[in-house]
């Protein structure tokens, strides 16, 4: 007869954290009306990087438990008004690690207002052996918004234990607020396909969407040379439904990885915004 | 054994579907790797099956050949396909490949191909490769499984025939890596669609490569 675990032995099942940002722009600024932000994640004061644009509000978001676990869910849900700009982003790249056998999850929900700009570019999720991850994203965007959102995944085996992670799935999926589907991004790896031809002879890759109208949309060129640049390879396309551009990257680890990515916010600050960027720093 | 006939018939390279000049970016792969041997080349075509054709469209497909003939349903699934279909060179091509498909089986005088190509200039369509396939084919006899083995070796047949003439393998080998790809095809067939599965695709590597390729000079094939 097999005894059952003591209650305080049992594996941890994961956390379940939502966290709610509203920025707005109010007294020329774009401002943090609001924040709930729950356990493990938290959001930094806000700063204002950009001398030519001080209306921009830049806020890291952080995990405080050293990144994601077996079974964890969060949510985070980003709301930017009318003509408010915000740029969230990571202070470093998150680690994923070992799933026991469940999935990591993380959800995005974004509006993006009339005249809004938003940015979302975080550093790259590093799959630790047997990392199982699942990132959903929605968006609602305006049609004279701008939103960037980004993603990426880096593989990294610190014991060399010749693992790879179990499991990455990915789904972006943007919409107007009429409920018009502008584009669907949807797909999944096993760790041990890493090599087997999805991306090549490289270990990193990331996705960009850039959702603008057309006159404040960077030239493909010079998105693919700046990603190109940091030592990425860089592809660059129409998006369908006119919904604006978008970006695959790949590169030979995480480090490169996310240079390309900061090299793609910053083009694509600049078509959007009108003024470079000043570099976030990390 | 007709129904066989058919699928055979449908998946020749000589049916005029406008299928050869359509290569999932693989000439922008054989650009990107130049000098890729037959093994990297043999693997590159395994993640194609597995990670595009198995889970996207073979998905798109399977849907439309659900549909048969009501147009808004395979209008729905054209719509998802453009929307899933990131990279224009892709786009164009599945679209442009779509039309071809249609025009070939509108002048054979197949009464849904007819259907479906006004709907497409009607713009109630969009003219999807494999949603057309699917469509078209539940009209002539094919069962679910012989549309989706005739979809696959279609699909690999085709990129054998552009890598070949891209000059990355010769013919022989393009057969080795032909004859090794219908395993996994059948692998993937004899796993029941269910009617709630949704189209995914993950290679980076080759919309990278697609989108490099489209902002290339000189190309031969049409992505």
């Amino acid at each position: 007869m097999q005894s059952l675990p003591l209650s305080s032995s049992a594996f941890d099942t994961g956390r379940t954290a939502e966290a709610h940002v509203v920025a707005e722009r109010a007294g020329g600024r774009t401002i943090l009306r609001r924040q709930h932000v729950g356990y493990p994640l938290h959001v930094t004061r806000g700063f204002y990087l950009d001398a030519a644009r001080p209306d921009v509000l830049t806020l890291y978001i952080q995990s405080a438990s050293g990144g994601l676990y077996a079974g964890d869910r969060l949510t985070l849900d980003v709301d930017v008004g009318t003509e408010a700009a915000l740029h969230l982003t990571t202070q470093a790249a998150t680690v994923v690690h070992h799933g026991r056998g469940g999935r990591s999850m993380q959800q995005l929900r974004i509006r993006v207002g009339p005249r809004a700009f938003c940015a979302i570019s975080s550093d790259p999720y590093v799959l630790f052996p047997g990392a199982n991850l699942a990132l959903d994203a929605t968006a609602v965007v305006g049609e004279d918004a701008v939103l960037l959102l980004v993603d990426g995944l880096a593989v990294h085996d610190p014991r060399c234990s010749g693992h790879g992670f179990a499991e990455y799935v990915t789904q972006q999926r943007v919409m107007r607020p009429d409920g018009r589907l502008l584009l669907l991004d949807r797909g999944r790896l096993a760790g041990g396909q890493l090599r087997n031809g999805a991306l090549g002879t490289m270990a990193a890759a990331a996705s960009a969407l850039l959702v603008a109208p057309r006159d404040k949309l960077p030239g493909i060129l010079s998105l693919t040379q700046a990603a190109d640049e940091c030592g990425c390879l860089a592809g660059v396309s129409e998006a369908p439904n006119q919904a604006g551009l978008v970006v695959r990257m790949l590169a030979p680890d995480g480090g490169v990885l996310t240079r390309g990515i900061e090299a793609v916010f910053q083009v694509a600050a600049r078509a959007a915004l009108g003024v470079e960027a000043a570099r976030r720093r990390k | 054994m007709l129904s066989t006939l058919r699928a055979m018939w449908q998946a020749d390279g000589a049916f005029p579907s406008g299928s050869f000049a359509f290569s999932y970016g693989l000439e922008g792969a054989i650009a990107l790797r130049e000098g890729m041997q037959q093994a990297e080349f043999a693997q590159l075509m395994h993640a194609i099956i597995r990670h595009r054709w198995a889970t996207f469209d073979r998905i798109a497909l399977v849907r439309a050949f659900r549909a048969g003939a009501d147009v808004a349903t395979i209008a729905g699934i054209d719509r998802e396909v453009e929307a899933s279909t990131l990279f224009s060179a892709l786009r164009r091509g599945s679209r442009r490949n779509g039309a071809s498909f249609l025009a070939t089986h509108a002048r054979l005088g197949n009464e849904s191909a007819v259907s479906l190509r006004d709907a497409v200039r009607r713009g109630e369509c969009l003219g999807h490769i494999a949603v057309m396939q699917g469509a078209v084919w539940s009209t002539v006899g094919l069962d679910e499984e012989l549309v989706q083995l005739t979809s696959g070796y279609a699909a690999v047949s085709g990129l054998i025939t552009a890598a070949i003439r891209l000059g990355a393998i010769g013919v022989l080998q393009g057969q080795t890596i032909l004859r090794d790809c219908l395993p996994l095809i059948q692998q993937f067939v004899v796993q029941p669609v269910a009617i709630d599965v949704e189209m995914e695709s993950f290679l980076p590597f080759l919309d990278v490569a697609s989108a490099r390729h489209e902002q290339a000079d000189l190309r031969l094939f049409a992505n």
